[in-house]
């Protein structure tokens, strides 16, 4: 009888150590389906359009089918028909689908605000999450193209994170999870370990995780998600990144953003720009740093007029182009 | 030769051809004597009693045919063998593909001698490390391998003049002629690889590569340096981005994500 006693005790203080799952995951779950292969779930979709067509993380997956189960234990089998290279999306269209019956997502219109709790939907099933902030700036391989992170802080575990969707407290789509902070650093070195909110206190190291409680992930956020969403909507399902064509990186003296790298045949080569030129000017904003320009320019649309001041010596220009899509200019260096 | 013309000459080897076969050429007798050693070999068991007559006898006439790398490939792949069936009794949870790897590699390959020269080749790559380290502490005019020379006398002008050049689907971006400055590269738009091959702790440089990568390094940076944090003391977290390498997986699954105290030397794209 002590023992009974002492292990509903037990039980009871294990599940209070775990947070409740959201209560959003019973609206969210509908929307949501498993990939499968041999070996059980590799990873989760969304639905994004009423004709079948889901959204999933390149990692979540593997080939160009994959097998997918319902929240009423169904199966249908996702064929896929566009992908993101630079966000690693993929468009998933199931083969039989009838509309109507589920409701798909949608991306949140607004900007989550920080610190609020948030559904991440892993492999795992459904788990809580923090939402920390939106405004992390990205550059992802090998494109080296800017995309506005999310950060996301979890409990730290050995589960599957990659492709995780992140959910606010309405339902809506905030975030995929794409990346973690690798955890090579031994627990002992604590004094580069974050233990909680922004900063690097006082350290300018990098941030890496040893065996910490919390594990950081990065979401592609939903500004990033509304363009991606859109383009797979499209007949084509491809996703059309603005883009002008140049590469570059902080100055020197930190006066403007030096031009590394200009496509040929881009928007900006045809403009003049060159290798070597500062830019200092886009669109009547100042830029001193390139995180403000990539920030800039990912705020284009394809077609965009963008009027650029830069300097080349002693000289001072203005260069005027249209804005390009990624799909008619490989940004690949 | 023919399957005919061997199948007499075995006959006749064993004793069981009732004519003569004729004279033989030079590789019909090598063959001819082949077969007789080997008759020769298996009448010295017939005096062995059946019951001892075992597969280590009969492998030991065998082999007493074989040329001497054939036998070292016999015994190696006996050991191989031997190595794999000892992890017969082990559990498969616990057989995993290093253990695997480990008990072939223990039993097939060699264990490294160091030796002077092993010395003397770590001693050339020390010395050449900190050579680039040297060279790279060093600041010179050309670090990144696309920006030019500031140029003497630079007028130019935007739009058309400029464009011309690359109106007719030129892939090659030339720097403009700055009175005489040509240090410029010629920029060719191309794919680069940046990803870095993985490092093999097993790896080993002869001598004679490790002097042939160092003549052949060239100092004028050509190549971009990775993105990692250049510490700057006024680094703030505004300044912090994140680098995403979807080829590179952490423990979750997810793509690697490094933070960096700074843009730095990142080179973004846009």
């Amino acid at each position: 009888m002590l023992f009974s006693a002492v292990s509903l005790v037990l039980a009871s203080a294990a599940q209070q150590s775990q947070p409740a799952v959201p209560a959003v995951w019973k609206t969210v779950q509908p929307a949501v389906v498993d990939l499968l292969d041999s070996r059980g779930t590799t990873g989760v979709a969304v639905l994004i359009d009423d004709s079948g067509l889901f959204m999933a993380h390149s990692s979540a997956f593997s080939g160009r089918q994959v097998r997918a189960r319902l929240s009423d234990r169904n199966e249908v089998n996702l064929l896929v028909v566009g992908k993101d290279e630079q966000t690693q999306l993929v468009a998933l269209k199931a083969m039989v689908w009838a509309s109507g019956v589920r409701k798909p997502v949608r991306v949140a219109p607004e900007q989550t605000k920080d610190n609020v709790e948030l559904l991440a939907v892993t492999v795992d099933g459904p788990k809580v999450g923090e939402y920390v902030g939106g405004s992390k700036a990205g550059v992802m391989k090998p494109s080296l193209r800017y995309v506005p992170l999310s950060e996301v802080r979890m409990r730290a575990s050995n589960d599957l994170l990659g492709g995780s969707l992140v959910f606010d407290s309405a339902g809506d789509l905030v975030g995929v999870l794409g990346a973690t902070l690798a955890d090579e650093r031994p627990a002992a070195d604590a004094g580069s370990r974050l233990g909680g909110g922004g900063g690097f206190g006082g350290s300018t190291a990098l941030r890496q995780f040893g065996e910490s409680s919390v594990t950081v992930a990065y979401a592609l956020g939903r500004e990033v998600l509304l363009r991606v969403v859109d383009g797979f909507r499209s007949p084509s399902r491809e996703v059309d990144h603005p883009t002008i064509g140049i590469f570059f990186k902080a100055s020197p003296d930190g006066r403007g953003v030096l031009v590394d790298t200009v496509m040929a045949a881009s928007p900006a080569a045809r403009a003049g720009i060159q290798p070597g030129d500062l830019i200092f000017e886009i669109d009547g904003v100042a830029v001193n740093n390139p995180v403000d320009l990539a920030a800039l320019l990912f705020r284009k649309n394809v077609g965009d007029d963008v009027a650029i001041k830069y300097g080349r010596g002693l000289a001072r220009g203005t260069a005027s182009m249209k804005v390009s899509g990624s799909q008619s200019l490989e940004l690949i260096r | 030769m023919k399957n005919k013309r061997i199948d007499e000459i075995l006959k006749s080897a064993f004793g069981e051809m009732n004519r003569g076969i004729g004279p033989l050429d030079e590789e019909e007798r090598v063959e001819f004597e082949k077969a007789r050693a080997i008759r020769e070999g298996l009448a010295a068991l017939k005096d062995v009693p059946e019951c001892q007559l075992s597969n280590e006898r009969l492998r030991d006439a065998v082999m007493a045919q074989m040329t001497n790398a054939q036998r070292n490939e016999f015994r190696l792949s006996n050991t191989i063998h031997a190595g794999l069936d000892s992890l017969k009794d082990v559990p498969e949870h616990q057989l995993s593909n290093e253990r695997l790897q480990t008990a072939i590699l223990a039993t097939a390959v060699q264990p490294r001698r160091f030796n002077g020269w092993s010395l003397a080749t770590a001693g050339v790559a020390c010395l050449a490390l900190g050579l680039v380290a040297l060279r790279a502490m060093t600041p010179t005019q050309t670090e990144a391998p696309v920006v030019r020379n500031e140029p003497t006398v630079a007028p130019f002008a935007t739009g058309p003049d400029n464009a011309s050049a690359l109106e007719n689907g030129q892939t090659q971006i030339e720097a403009p002629n700055t009175g005489g400055s040509s240090s410029a590269p010629t920029l060719v738009a191309k794919s680069v690889e940046r990803e870095t091959a993985p490092m093999d702790p097993e790896y080993r440089l002869s001598e004679s590569a490790l002097a042939g990568i160092v003549k052949s390094m060239d100092f004028s940076a050509t190549e971009e340096p990775e993105p990692m944090a250049t510490m700057k003391t006024d680094a703030t977290a505004k300044d912090s981005i994140v680098v995403v390498d979807p080829n590179s997986r952490t423990r979750n699954g997810a793509a690697k994500a490094t933070e960096m105290a700074s843009y730095g030397d990142v080179v973004f794209g846009g």
